[in-house]
């Protein structure tokens, strides 16, 4: 499941947002500021750091998400 | 009536009704809020190469890209790309693990229901039997006008003189009979009653629970390591 976020640019701390998927694939995210042209793009060697954490924290966010639909019921 | 329907609910554990659901929820965010820490420490720091009690923040390399202009001033056509190092914190959406909302809804139906039925059955029934038994019949008056008739008839033939004489000789034929008559009488009646009555009664409780906010600690830290966020030229 992708997980959408977002992080501030280096340049003008506009937001840059992007899905945890598609960065892991190696696509760049441009900065939501259309006056600054800057683009991101995760580099090869961190590629399993950056898995590693969004599965853990889907995994955390899967068991809030059942926990809140086990009470609601 | 409805000062007991209101009665009926004064017993209702109401602690349990609503606490319960309430620190269920707060039990959840509470292991949610653990698991979340668990996961920024274990993941997103790691213990420091000069002092292992130091945890420093696992950094994640990104290229950035970025158009520059060129000595002619005109923008070059190919960007520059620059090595920047983001801690992997940063990049997690942690302030969206919560619970956002919790309603407990509690509905209370009381009600109040009355029959009364009343059976009446009347009946009643009479019977009678008369019995009234006739024999046979021989009036003086009655032969005395079939002979008459005899007399008369005898002026038109011998034959039929004589059949008459034989049917005047025999005795009249008897006829016994028995009349009983057997009357009865019923009267029957059912009447019944039914009285109902319902009362409804709702109690309702809903209880939210906002979004829990970030820590101020974590983001302080998030919030150092944006404004710290410096793009390093590549070497080449």
């Amino acid at each position: 499941m992708s997980i959408k976020s977002k992080l501030d640019c280096p340049e003008c701390n506009m937001p840059i947002y992007f899905e945890s998927n598609l960065l892991l694939s190696g696509q760049s995210f441009s900065c939501s500021n259309p006056h600054c042209d800057v683009s991101i793009a995760l580099t090869a060697t961190d590629k399993d750091v950056v898995s590693d954490a969004f599965t853990k924290f889907e995994q955390i966010r899967h068991t809030a998400t059942s926990q809140a639909g086990h009470h609601d019921t | 009536m409805n000062s007991n329907i209101a009665s009926q609910f004064s017993g209702l554990p109401m602690k349990a009704l609503i606490g319960a659901p309430l620190k269920a929820a707060t039990d959840a965010n509470a292991m949610i809020a653990n698991a979340q820490t668990q996961f920024l420490l274990t993941t997103c720091f790691e213990k420091s190469t000069d002092d292992e009690n130091q945890l420093v923040p696992t950094m994640v390399n990104f290229t950035l890209s970025r158009s520059v202009i060129d000595k002619d001033g005109a923008i070059s056509s190919t960007p520059l790309k620059m090595n920047i190092s983001i801690p992997l914190m940063t990049l997690i959406p942690i302030n969206s693990l919560a619970i956002e909302k919790l309603k407990v809804s509690f509905n209370m139906e009381v009600k109040s229901s009355r029959e009364i039925k009343k059976k009446d059955t009347f009946d009643q029934q009479s019977s009678s039997v008369s019995k009234a038994s006739h024999g046979p019949e021989r009036s003086s008056g009655r032969r005395t006008r079939v002979q008459g008739r005899v007399q008369r008839r005898r002026q038109r033939s011998a034959h039929e003189q004589l059949s008459a004489n034989e049917q005047l000789s025999k005795p009249e034929q008897a006829h016994d009979f028995e009349t009983e008559l057997h009357g009865s009488l019923a009267k029957s009646s059912l009447g019944e009653q039914q009285q109902s009555n319902a009362a409804h009664a709702s109690y309702e409780v809903t209880l939210e629970a906002g979004q829990l906010p970030l820590p101020n600690g974590i983001t302080t830290i998030l919030d150092i390591f944006s404004k710290n966020m410096m793009p390093l030229p590549s070497k080449k």
